[in-house]
Formats: structure tokens, C-alpha cells, sequence
């Protein structure tokens, strides 16, 4: 019914374009119903303002077999409704003058509606139930009764293809899902073809019989709701993790994640680093935390899981212990795990280095020591800020599937790194890549994207029963 | 539930009939108030007398025949022709530019024939009362062609589909914009090189109907006919228009094609009238608003009964005119702002009350 060839759209002249659309080839059938899903900007709405030749384009839209170029206003208004993301509702309208508009394809230049557009009008708002509301102002209607009456005026032109974009982005769910039945039961009625941008991947998988991925103006998905709605793919176009569910009855349902989840809270900060014991110690024995930082699988065979933000804090002991504890269950699992220490160095290793080295496992140190310890204070910052960039590059490589950033707070707190370009390297990530960072004072920016933070407090110390640093043991 | 086979329409109807015993009223008020003194049942009298097929022949002296025929009526029926095509015009821009506060002189014919009316004035042409009209009118028509070709020139085409890259009602208001004020530049400049003539230019810039003759209501008729008659067929469109360029352009109509049309006719009609009668403001904003507070939104209605309102309106405005300081005249212009602002504000305040906004 639909056919769109080679479709591209290019916003501004001379210079200054931009692709909004780019090649897009995609087919709907008779009857079918096709979603567009796709992040804002993606080119949805582009798209469908093409088809019904509201934006100059290139290639070719064909409906019913028909160069929709070739076609008149009138005529393509026969053939394509199209109803827009905020349809212009002017308040003092009244319903049945509404409805009415719909039939303008069908009534001559000079000309007025005449029985036949009253009664199919008439026929659409007892369908919708809105006939007892006909001679009400437009201003008067609840947002479910505009939805109803919008898709009323649509179907008053007697076109086989519906075109919406975001059809039910003003309700709430309960709203929603009414306006889509809705659809769907006239599609099926009138032998509609429908064309939909939809924001709800959730609903999007529910009700179209298949979804089209846009992103940056290409198709970069098609298929049944089950293979669009991926979770690699989502996370990838959508630049957010998602989880994608499945109900008993078969449906998918679309999870997004919190970006901000922090459920300790990041009391207990503020705290300059200024206990050298505290800081000798850091790494103890325990890795109590490494069963919390273990990621799940719950997706099907081959789709990882989104990939995670830990961030191990506090004024305790054992941040860094279960960071290289997630490290150890990491390797175990096949995952190509990479480690960059900030601060400790030269004198101060510690034990699971040597574990590391034995494994096979990347590992960096690029602190210089213990800052207070360094005599060129312009030097330390300089290698903290090396070291941030080495981290920043491998983020963003791809090439691992866990990072640990080793007291990386530190480098924050003393101001080598700027909160913000920690920020922003964390959430640029490789999609794939875990990462775990460590160290006190972690900075509420930080926490704020974590998706787990692991507060330590004051976990019982060797070092306070006397026991001092051993070869092998370093606290 | 009750089943619907008619829809229930906005009815022009009832609002007309009121318009129409305004417009009556007005004419009677118009023909029966003026220096001479002649008595109302003398007025009514004297035109049962001229109705066909009547065999009705009151006394009526030639002195008062020749006033009420020669000087009140053409006068009355000049004023109703301004009216109607001044509230029809700005009715039919209000409806194309989708802009409550759009007026017939929103693309520059108040400039272009105030343009045109200057140079004749300052001229000092032996026939300036034959001559200004014409000046006046190419002076209107010229503006907006060029508010026109402007537009179009910096978005691309005059009747291309709308969407962006063409032409869009933003750049062509702007264009009147920038247009009106040259034209405006340049007839400032003649007043100030003539400025013995500046109070002949500013009369007319405030309008009047004192001139007002048969041979003027031949001349600008056909105009007024043809531009009401274009405007009236449109009233359909004009109400598809209201949801937006984009939605109307998706139900099939040719956006542009009917601003175009739209606004020729609303502009050949304005001019015409403007160049007779001078620059009257106000009517064109109040009257469509009133008829849509008191009645209807729908250009089924606003349209029609704008005109038939819009008639009456200026008769009545320029009987207040020629009373106020009979027997001077003060410009209609300032009548219409005058009596026109504070009513159309009434208006509003009711209609709020009642709905309850």
C-alpha cells in the first residue's frame, strides 16, 4: 500500500543541511500497522510529513501504487489522513463544524457539505461516541474526547491509509491504550492501513503489527515487535539502558532504567582525605561487596544485559578490595576486564596485582603514589589527569567489557579531573562496558549516575588491633 | 444514544436578519439626519413615492429631493460599501493569516494608497478629485504585489505547496511590514518637501465621506461586488484554514492557491473602497470580532454578516461625523476609533462574563 524508495529529507540550504531522512526503503501493506519507533529528532515525523508531501523530498513515496508527487492536494487527500503530533484544535469550534473538515477532499472548491458528508460524519461520532456532544465548543472536550474526535475527522475523509504521529502522546495510559484500541478496531473495520510514530515501545510492540527503528534518519531496525524491541539495539539508539521483559501472555514489555538509581544515598561525604592510615589501608581483605556489584543476566542468549555504574564509597575499609573482587568474577566469566589505578603506586601494590598479573588482566598504574607524599604537587595532577585520559580512551573503546577506576574520586576531589568530564566519559561509554569506580568523597555527580553505590562505613580494621602491613597482606 | 443524520451547523441565519434590521435602521438614521432639516415622515415619505409599481405621489419639494437624493444617499450607500468591504476584508486577512489582530491594511494598502493619494496631492493637479482615486488605487494594489514578490522571493514560489522552503504567512506579514514602511518613508518625505499640503494629506489619511457622489459608488460598485462575491465563496476554506497551513494542506487544500486568491480579492476591494473614501481604521478589527463574540466563529457567519454589519457600522459612524459639529465635519476615522474601540471592548468584557473566561 505504502511503498517509500530511496526517501531522504534535507532540512536548510546551501551549507548548512542537515539529513533528517536518508535512504529509506521500507514497505506497509494492505491493512497492515506499522510503527515508528526512534528517539526524538530521529526522523519520524519527518517521515510521515513526506509521505503526505508537507516537506520537499528525494526519492520516491508510492501509495496505492500512485507517485504521491504526481498527485494533487485533493486527490492525496483521498488517498492518506494524517493527523500531526498536536493537531490545532481551536476552542471555539464547534464538534460537528470539526468532524465536517474532514470531508473536505471531497467537496468541490466553491461547493458545501451536503447529506452524504453529513451522514458519514454523523455515522464517525456515533462510532466514537461523541454525537452527544456535537454541537459542543472544541475548548469544552476532555483530552480523550479531542483524541476521539481528531481520529474522527481523520476517518471522515475516507482515506485507506492513516497516518499519526504520536497518536496518544497528551493521555494517560488508561487514555492511551482506549485511543489505540480505537484504531485498531477501525482499522480493521475499514480496512485501514496505518502508519504510526509511537513514543510507548511498549504499546508500540502491543497493538502494530510491525515496527520500523528509526535513528539519525535511517532505518536501522525492521521487523516483528520482537526483533526490534532489543535491548542492545534500544540502548544503542535510545542512549539509555533499558530491559525488555516478557509478560506470561507473551507480550514485551520495554524497562527503562534509572540513570540516577542510588539506593544507600550518598550521606557521609565531605570529608577531606587527609588519614594517611586510612588511605595505606584502603584495600583490605574483604570483597563483601562484589556479590552486590554482580550484574544479572536476565536477557535472552546473546543479548547482554545494559552494562552498569558502580561506584564503591565511604570512609571505610574495602572499597577497592570489592572492586577487585567484581574484577576476579568479571575474568571468571570470559569478560575482558581492564584496571586503572589513580592514586597508589610505586611502593604501594597491592595483593591482587599479583593476581591480576597471574590472570592475565590489564593493569594500570598510573598514580604516582601517595599525593601528600609527592614533592611536586604540579606533577601529580599532571599524571592524574594522564591517567583520567588513558580511562577516558578505554571507556569509550569498546574494547572491555568492565573497567575498574581504581580511586578515581581522589583525581576529582583534588581537582586534577573536573567532575563533568568523568560525567560525561562514564555516559559515553561503549555501551557494553561495566564500570566500577572507587575512592571517598565520591562526588554526588558521580553518584547520581551510578546505578549502585556501595557505601562503606568503618568496617573493623587489622590495623586497629596492631597488626601492622604485612608483605602479601596490605591493608 | 439519539441518532444524528443532520449535523448541527453554524446557521447564518439569525445573525444576518440582525444585521440586516441594523444595516435598515442605519440607512433611515443615515437619510434622515443632516443640516436640512427635513422631517423623518418626509424621508420615508419621499421614497414610498419612488417605489415601482406604487401609485403613491406624496408632495415633496425638488430642494429636499435633490438633498436627500443627490447629497444623503449617495453618501449612505457610499458608506455602506466602505463598511462592507472594509470589515469583509479584514475578516477574510484575520481568517488567511490565522492573526486576530490582521486588518485589511495588514500587507500595505493603507501605505500604498496613502502613497499614491500623496503624490497627487502634491502634485497639485487640476482634477484632483478625478485623479486621486486612481492614484490612491494603484497605490494600494502596487504595496501588496510587492509585499507579495517580496515574500514569495525569500521563501520561494507563490502558490507552492505549503510546508517548509515556500512561501509562509510569516514571511509575507513581514514583508508588509518592511514594504509599508517604505512606502510610508517615501510619502513622509512628500509631506515634508510640500508641507503646505500636509493638511490636505492628512484629511484625507483620516478618511471622509464628504465628497461622497453617485459617480464614486459607479466607480468602485464592480469592485465591491466582485471582491465580496470572491470573499463569500471562500468562507468554507477560510474555516479549513483555521486548524493551520499543514493540517488544511493534508485535507486537500492548496494552502497558498487560496491565501492568494483570497487576499487579491480582500485587496482589489479595500482599495477600491479606500480610494474614495480615504483611510478609515478600526472596522475592519471590531466588526468581525463583534459578529464572532455575538454569534459565531465560523466564517459561514463571520464573513456575511461582517459585511452586512460592517455597512451599517459606518453609516452610523458618519452620520455621528457630520452631526457632531454640524455643520463641520470631524473625519469618520476618528468616529469609528472612537465609538468603535470602547464598544467593541463592552462586547468583550459581556461575552467574558458569560462564558466565564
Amino acid at each position: 500500500m505504502i511503498t517509500l524508495e530511496e526517501l531522504a529529507v534535507c532540512y536548510g540550504d546551501n551549507g548548512t543541511s542537515t539529513l533528517a531522512l536518508s535512504g529509506v526503503n521500507e514497505k506497509v501493506g494492505d491493512g497492515e500497522w506499522v510503527g515508528l519507533i526512534g528517539p526524538n529528532g530521529a526522523g519520524k515525523t519527518t517521515l510521515l510529513r513526506s509521505i503526505v508531501q508537507l516537506i520537499p523530498h528525494e526519492g520516491r513515496t508510492l501509495v496505492d501504487g500512485q507517485d504521491t508527487r504526481a498527485l494533487s492536494r485533493r486527490e492525496l487527500a483521498r488517498l492518506i489522513a494524517y493527523v500531526p503530533q498536536k493537531p490545532e484544535l481551536p476552542p471555539e469550534i464547534t464538534v460537528s463544524d470539526y468532524v465536517l473538515l474532514g470531508r473536505s477532499p471531497h467537496v468541490g472548491y466553491f461547493g458545501v457539505e451536503g447529506a452524504h458528508d453529513h451522514a458519514v460524519c454523523a455515522a464517525l461520532l456515533e462510532r466514537l461516541e461523541l454525537s452527544s456532544m456535537a454541537e459542543r465548543h472544541l475548548g469544552t472536550l476532555s483530552g480523550g474526547e479531542l483524541q476521539r474526535l481528531v481520529l474522527a475527522r481523520a476517518l471522515a475523509q475516507e482515506a485507506p491509509v492513516l497516518l499519526l504521529d504520536e497518536p496518544t502522546s497528551a493521555l494517560d495510559l488508561g487514555r492511551r491504550v482506549d485511543a489505540l484500541e480505537i484504531v485498531d478496531a477501525l482499522r480493521r473495520e475499514h480496512g485501514l492501513t496505518v502508519l504510526s510514530a509511537m513514543h510507548d515501545l511498549t504499546l508500540a510492540g502491543q497493538f502494530a503489527d510491525r515496527l520500523v527503528l528509526l535513528s539519525d534518519g535511517k532505518v536501522v531496525a525492521s521487523g516483528r515487535s520482537d526483533e526490534v524491541l532489543n535491548e542492545a539495539l534500544l540502548t544503542t539508539h535510545f542512549g539509555l539502558h533499558v530491559q525488555v521483559l516478557r509478560t506470561g501472555e507473551g507480550d514485551l514489555v520495554v524497562a527503562p532504567r534509572r540513570r540516577g538509581a542510588s539506593p544507600q544515598g550518598p550521606e557521609e561525604r565531605g570529608e577531606p582525605m587527609s588519614d594517611e592510615h586510612e588511605a595505606v589501608s584502603d584495600e583490605a581483605v574483604s570483597d563483601e561487596a562484589g556479590r552486590e556489584a554482580e550484574p544479572e543476566e536476565v536477557a535472552a542468549p546473546g543479548v547482554r544485559v545494559p552494562s552498569l555504574v558502580l561506584v564503591n564509597t565511604g570512609h571505610g575499609k574495602g572499597k577497592s578490595s570489592a572492586a577487585f573482587g567484581v574484577m576476579g568474577r568479571a575474568w571468571a566469566r570470559g569478560w575482558t576486564v581492564g584496571v586503572v589505578q589513580f592514586v597508589k603506586g610505586g611502593k604501594w601494590q597491592v595483593g591482587e596485582r599479583k593476581l591480576a598479573d597471574h590472570l592475565g588482566i590489564e593493569w594500570q598504574v598510573l598514580g604516582d603514589g601517595f599525593t601528600w607524599e609527592s614533592t611536586d604537587l604540579d606533577e601529580t595532577a599532571a599524571k592524574g589527569r594522564h591517567a583520567w585520559s588513558v580511562a577516558r580512551a578505554k571507556l569509550a573503546s569498546g574494547a572491555y567489557d568492565m573497567l575498574i577506576l581504581d580511586e578515581l574520586t581522589y583525581a576529582v576531589s583534588y581537582g586534577w579531573v573536573p567532575v563533568a568530564d568523568v560525567v560525561a566519559g562514564v555516559l559515553e561509554r561503549a555501551p557494553k562496558t561495566n564500570v566500577v569506580i572507587t575512592g571517598r568523597n565520591a562526588a554526588p555527580e558521580l553518584i547520581e549516575i551510578a546505578d549502585t553505590v556501595t557505601e562503606m562505613t568503618m568496617v573493623k580494621h587489622a590495623y586497629e588491633r596492631g597488626i601492622k602491613a604485612r608483605k602479601g597482606i596490605e591493608y | 444514544m439519539t441518532t444524528l443524520t443532520v449535523l448541527p451547523r453554524a446557521n447564518a441565519t439569525r445573525p444576518m436578519l440582525v444585521a440586516a434590521a441594523a444595516l435598515v435602521g442605519a440607512m433611515v438614521v443615515g437619510m434622515s439626519v443632516g443640516p436640512a432639516g427635513i422631517p423623518l415622515a418626509t424621508v420615508l415619505e419621499a421614497f414610498a413615492g419612488h417605489i415601482p409599481l406604487i401609485n403613491y405621489h406624496p408632495y415633496i419639494s425638488t430642494i429636499d429631493w435633490d438633498v436627500l437624493w443627490q447629497i444623503r444617499a449617495p453618501r449612505v450607500v457610499l458608506g455602506g460599501l466602505v463598511g462592507a468591504m472594509l470589515a469583509g476584508g479584514g475578516a477574510a486577512y484575520q481568517g488567511v493569516f490565522r492573526n486576530p489582530l490582521a486588518d485589511p491594511y495588514l500587507l500595505g494598502v493603507a501605505a500604498g494608497a496613502g502613497l499614491g493619494a500623496t503624490i497627487i496631492i502634491v502634485a497639485g493637479s487640476a482634477n484632483l478629485s478625478q485623479l486621486l482615486p486612481f492614484t490612491a488605487f494603484a497605490g494600494a494594489v502596487l504595496a501588496v504585489v510587492m509585499t507579495y514578490l517580496v515574500g514569495a522571493s525569500s521563501t520561494g514560489g507563490l502558490t507552492r505547496r505549503s510546508g517548509s522552503g515556500t512561501m509562509t504567512n510569516t514571511s509575507i506579514v513581514l514583508a508588509g511590514v518592511a514594504v509599508a514602511a517604505l512606502f510610508t518613508a517615501v510619502q513622509t518625505y512628500l509631506q515634508q518637501q510640500h508641507s503646505p499640503e500636509l493638511q490636505n494629506v492628512y484629511a484625507w489619511i483620516l478618511g471622509s465621506l464628504t465628497v461622497a457622489s453617485w459617480s464614486q459608488v459607479r466607480l468602485i460598485l464592480p469592485y465591491v461586488i466582485v471582491s465580496a462575491a470572491v470573499l463569500v465563496a471562500h468562507r468554507r476554506l477560510l474555516d479549513v484554514l483555521r486548524v493551520g497551513e499543514d493540517e488544511a494542506g493534508a485535507l486537500g487544500i492548496n494552502t497558498a492557491r487560496v491565501r492568494l486568491i483570497v487576499v487579491a480579492a480582500a485587496t482589489v476591494g479595500t482599495a477600491a473602497v479606500v480610494s474614495v473614501s480615504g483611510l478609515i481604521g478600526f472596522v475592519g478589527i471590531i466588526v468581525p470580532h463583534t459578529v464572532r463574540l455575538v454569534s459565531n466563529a465560523s466564517y459561514r457567519v463571520v464573513l456575511p454578516v461582517s459585511m452586512v454589519g460592517g455597512a451599517a457600522f459606518l453609516i452610523l459612524a458618519d452620520v455621528v461625523a457630520r452631526t457632531v459639529e454640524s455643520p463641520a465635519e470631524i473625519p469618520i476615522g476618528v468616529v469609528t476609533a472612537f465609538v468603535g474601540a470602547p464598544f467593541f471592548l463592552f462586547v468583550l468584557r459581556s461575552r467574558r462574563a458569560q462564558s466565564g473566561v
